[in-house]
């Protein structure tokens, strides 16, 4: 197959989002490259266990296994229209737009295209409290990985704690997996009351789910235990028992006097998601701050591009709705783009279009409902002490975060400068969100006053060597 | 609001830290007004104090040279391809200043507790070819006087002293006394001191004009306060002409952005800073290897390019091997004060009392803090200052229409 | 304790799940030192947790340990020395035949100093060594 010089269009990232985009686009005649940086397709939810292992039983893998080899399947039938790059990470986006890439091989390349649509996903927001740095503190993700991907049990006795209603699907994973999980702790109420169903009834299929797992765990004779969270880890250079207990049902605040202590060496913590908007701020696209979304967010209109002209946005890395949304917001994004190619008229973009927006639509009213009960609030920030790490990279400490405020800061970039937090490694991932509620509590000023620090190229650490080496042709 | 201060510092960085700590030291009522901004050069800064190694063009300088040879054009009034030498009222000041850091460092931490990190480095310039020897050669015939700062090493003396340098060379030249400190870390122990002293520091707070009775300057404004003074410090970097401008005054300082690689923390692998014709480096106390830089005019963008990453990345390799394989952990940049002459712009300005600048300190801010803060702390006091200060006087810049102007790469 | 104990097998540890899958080959790793068994596929970091070793690094500042946290290679949290490699993401690396890594007990979390990484230790001024191309590529 011959290369374009200038793709038509180039998607960023291989889950549901950025899969079914380029399928949509495939269908629609479009010519494509997908860039996934990791090993397989499949992001998160649909990750699939690595090429070396043979599945012999996919219903042991879960229901997410079959759903992502079903949206996989739909990709792999319009294979002869899109160029999958795996092992590939973004390093920048540029005017062009180009997108700057590390290949396995080494060196970085630049891919230039017509348009790019970004799908990026997104990743468990951090909450800090006490030890939450020790090996053996995992986050759902990351518990997830190992489990369904790696087949790899993570601990023996384990604590689920956070809020959402991934939380019940981790525990029964575990459960699962062997792992004695001794309870979930949802900081939140429950969301099987009259008025979810309510909102709800129209994605009976979600509310299943839901209840399936809740069943599971009762069954398994596993606790949830509601307005309840983790206050502390404990351990010596690994988890060895952790310190949960009540938190009020309004705001969250912990209850210290009711603390309970339990040995555990796992602790899978989920507090929501926030987005991955790095290229996108590269990008130049506006952005704005929306709590329910998890954050900052990308502004698009409905046919899911953003203020940059031919650079679309899809999936939870432009707005955490979940992965059967990012599925149809990829779909919309892929049938636009194929459409502004000049690959399918305009009204048979709408005819396509049209389906994927009514599923959005329907899928709005239940998501407002789980959102609303699992919005992180702000008795979280009390959960850190003064020697609580806020910047996991930098070591930073909460402490040292309030004296830059004491100093003076009022927005991330000034306690950026003031202590250092947020210029290591993973380029503030693990502490922006955390530091900019914290801003909120001890200022008194909405979340989004905190601003943002401003995402850097590479947007991946890369060797000195990979920089050196410089550009490649290769397209 | 108003209230009454003695001394006004505009500009909170290296310069204005260390004018508000040695004024407060010596009994002044000073106010320091800072409103940190995006690519402030401090931040962004390797740390390195070289009075030596910038007088004769090294660090940025020869790699801009090269640049500018590769470009066609040459640098600052000089010969094609050789970097530009500052006169040697700059040497004078540079090696002044760097003489009072070891004082400084133990002041500083008596008065506050916080350790800068002086670390006694030198500065090893690699000889790579032929050009790099013969431009070494001329510096030791030109500086007889500072003879007893240089060293000639061979390539195994450099491999004895820099086993992690490539051996791929004609030899260094060594720069003894350029060391070098972190730079965030004198910046907050000035500042702490000089709040140690007596000082008011308004952070985040930007300065929105200027007060004067006809020419004479009486006060700086803020948001929501008027602070009236006896006389105001123009240290504001970068920014230095906006607040000029508020005064009246034309201070002719443009941002000229340099760019930075900064890898992970690594073991002891340099001893000394290092300065090659492609880049220099420079390994932190905290084990992070600084690697820089660049001289653009992008006006006040300080945003970072691949292609100054790469370049950067490239002649670090080829420098030391072995960081290949180190990560990257950031990319950044500041906005170095730029001066038509390299010259900071220090003192009075005729027809313009209580006003006085601190600014232009281009790529030595962090080396000239302590002389300049010691001087303008005197000025401020109404003394004169203890080094000369008339070849850095803004008047050098009137009515003078031959003077040299920056190549613009 | 609770929970299917039929999905657990036996292969030199207990942490590796028997159902749904079967694995690939065996590959020898050597971590801090020690021989680890792992199975072709797996992530540095899911094979060292079979091997129950949770810490994979220590931190520069205070020396703490750390393990893996998100597992999707955002957060650097499990970045271990790989072949002499610093700053390699356990989480996202596959383990090969032979692969030395190491956590950074006792100090050895960096690249080792006499590994094949380009140091051109014995090369002299006149050798054919292109220093400046990065790990093993031409420009």
């Amino acid at each position: 197959m011959s290369r374009p010089a200038v793709w038509p269009l180039v998607v960023v990232g291989g889950g549901p989002a950025g899969v079914a985009a380029a399928t949509e686009a495939a269908r629609a005649g479009l010519r494509c490259l997908l860039l996934d940086e990791a090993p397989a397709l499949g992001g998160q939810i649909y990750r699939q266990p690595p090429r070396e292992f043979t599945v012999r039983d996919p219903r042991k893998l879960g229901r997410d296994y079959l759903r992502g080899r079903r949206l996989l399947g739909e990709l792999s039938e319009a294979a002869d229209r899109v160029e999958v790059r795996s092992g590939t990470s973004v390093l920048d986006i540029v005017d062009g737009p180009e997108l700057v890439c590390a290949s396995s091989g080494g060196g970085t390349s630049s891919v230039p295209a017509e348009r790019v649509i970004l799908a990026t996903g997104a990743y468990d927001r951090p909450v800090p409290f006490p030890g939450w740095t020790l090996p053996g503190v995992l986050t759902a993700g990351g518990a997830q990985a190992l489990v369904k991907t790696m087949r790899v049990q993570p601990g023996d006795r384990a604590l689920v704690a956070g809020t959402g209603p991934l939380l019940m699907v981790v525990a029964n994973q575990l459960h699962h997996a062997g792992v004695h999980v001794m309870a979930v702790l949802e900081a939140g109420r429950s969301a099987f009351t009259a008025g979810t169903a309510r909102r709800a009834w129209r994605q009976w299929g979600l509310l299943g789910d839901g209840g399936r797992y809740r069943l599971g765990l009762r069954m398994a004779g596993i606790p949830v235990l509601y307005n309840h969270a983790v206050f502390e880890a404990h351990g010596d250079g690994e988890l060895r028992s952790v310190t949960y207990g009540p938190v009020g049902a309004a705001d969250w605040q912990p209850v210290r006097a009711q603390r309970h202590r339990v040995d555990v060496d796992l602790l899978v913590t989920g507090y929501g998601f926030v987005p991955s908007t790095e290229l996108c701020v590269l990008a130049g696209c506006r952005t704005e701050y929306v709590d329910h979304l998890g954050g900052w967010v990308p502004v698009r209109d409905d046919t899911m591009q953003t203020t940059v002209a031919g650079i679309f946005a899809a999936g939870d890395g432009a707005g955490v709705a979940g992965s059967v949304a990012a599925v149809e917001e990829g779909r919309i994004a892929g049938i636009t783009a194929a459409e502004q190619a000049g690959a399918i008229s305009a009204a048979e973009a709408q005819r396509r279009r049209r389906v994927p927006l009514r599923r959005l639509r329907s899928l709005a009213g239940v998501r407002a409902a789980l959102d609303e009960i699992s919005r992180p609030r702000p008795g979280l920030c009390q959960l850190a002490t003064d020697t609580t790490i806020m910047c996991r990279c930098e070591e930073v400490t909460c402490g040292e975060v309030r004296e830059a405020v004491a100093e003076g800061a009022r927005d991330l970039q000034a306690v950026k400068l003031l202590t250092r937090l947020g210029m290591g490694a993973c380029q503030g991932r693990n502490c922006t969100p955390s530091t900019a509620a914290l801003l909120a509590a001890e200022t008194g000023h909405p979340a989004q006053q905190a601003g943002r620090i401003n995402p850097r190229p590479p947007v991946r650490p890369v060797t000195l060597g990979t920089l050196a080496a410089g550009q490649e042709e290769a397209r | 609001m108003s209230r009454h201060s003695t001394v006004v510092v505009v500009g909170g960085g290296v310069i204005g830290c260390a004018v508000a700590y040695y004024a407060a030291r010596r009994g002044l009522d000073v106010t320091l007004v800072d409103m940190p901004k995006r690519g402030r050069a401090t931040s962004a800064s390797a740390g390195g104090l070289w009075p030596m190694g910038e007088s004769v063009g090294l660090g940025c300088g020869v790699i801009f040279a090269k640049t500018q040879l590769a470009a066609g054009g040459g640098a600052v009034g000089h010969a094609t391809g050789e970097p530009g030498r500052l006169p040697v009222s700059f040497l004078d000041f540079a090696l002044q200043s760097r003489a009072m850091f070891g004082d400084l460092a133990e002041q500083l931490r008596e008065d506050t507790g916080m350790d800068v990190e002086l670390e006694h480095t030198s500065l090893l310039f690699l000889l790579y070819d032929s050009g790099d020897e013969s431009y070494a050669q001329g510096l030791w015939n030109d500086y007889a006087d500072q003879r007893s700062l240089l060293q000639w090493l061979t390539p195994a003396e450099v491999a004895e002293a820099e086993p992690a340098v490539t051996r791929r060379l004609y030899g260094a030249l060594q720069f003894h006394g350029d060391d070098q400190i972190n730079p965030y870390k004198l910046a907050d122990a000035l500042r702490a001191g000089a709040r140690a002293h007596g000082a008011t520091i308004i952070p985040h707070t930007e300065v929105t004009g200027i007060v004067r009775h006809g020419a004479r300057v009486v006060g700086v404004q803020t948001a929501d306060r008027t602070i009236e003074c006896d006389v105001m410090v123009n240290a504001a970097g970068a920014w230095a002409a906006q607040i000029g401008q508020m005064a009246g005054v034309d201070i002719p300082v443009t941002p000229v952005r340099g760019q930075i690689v900064c890898t992970e923390t690594l073991p002891e692998t340099l001893n000394a800073c290092l300065s090659t014709s492609d880049c220099y480096l420079a390994q932190k106390h905290h084990g992070e290897i600084i690697i820089g830089s660049t001289t653009e005019h992008a006006g006040f963008d300080s945003a970072t390019t691949a292609a100054a990453a790469g370049s950067l990345a490239a002649g670090a390799v080829r420098a030391v091997p072995q960081l290949a394989q180190v990560r990257v952990k950031r990319v950044w940049s500041g906005l170095r004060p730029g001066s038509p002459d390299e010259l900071p712009i220090l003192g009075p300005v005729e027809d313009v009392p209580g006003y006085l600048n601190a600014c232009g300190h281009f790529r030595t801010g962090i080396l000239n803090a302590p002389l300049t803060g010691l001087a303008l702390a005197e000025l401020a006091a109404g003394e004169p200052a203890s080094t000369p200060i008339e070849p850095f006087l803004l008047s050098r810049f009137q009515g003078s229409p031959s003077r040299t102007v920056l190549a613009h790469a | 304790m609770q929970g299917d104990r039929r999905c657990r097998v036996t292969v030199g540890n207990e942490r590796r799940l028997a159902g749904g899958i079967s694995r690939g080959r065996r590959v020898g790793l050597v971590v801090d030192g020690d021989a680890v068994t792992a199975f072709e596929g797996e992530s540095v970091a899911a094979a060292l947790l079979a091997a129950g070793r949770r810490g994979l690094r220590a931190t520069p500042r205070r020396g703490d340990r750390r393990g893996m946290y998100c597992g999707i290679g955002l957060c650097f949290e499990c970045v271990t020395v790989v072949d002499g490699q610093s700053g390699v993401r356990a989480c996202l690396t596959p383990v090969r035949e032979g692969m030395r890594i190491g956590t950074g007990q006792d100090g050895r979390g960096y690249p080792d100093a006499d590994a094949d990484a380009g140091v051109d230790a014995d090369a002299d001024a006149g050798a054919d060594v292109d220093a400046g191309a990065g790990r093993g590529g031409a420009r």
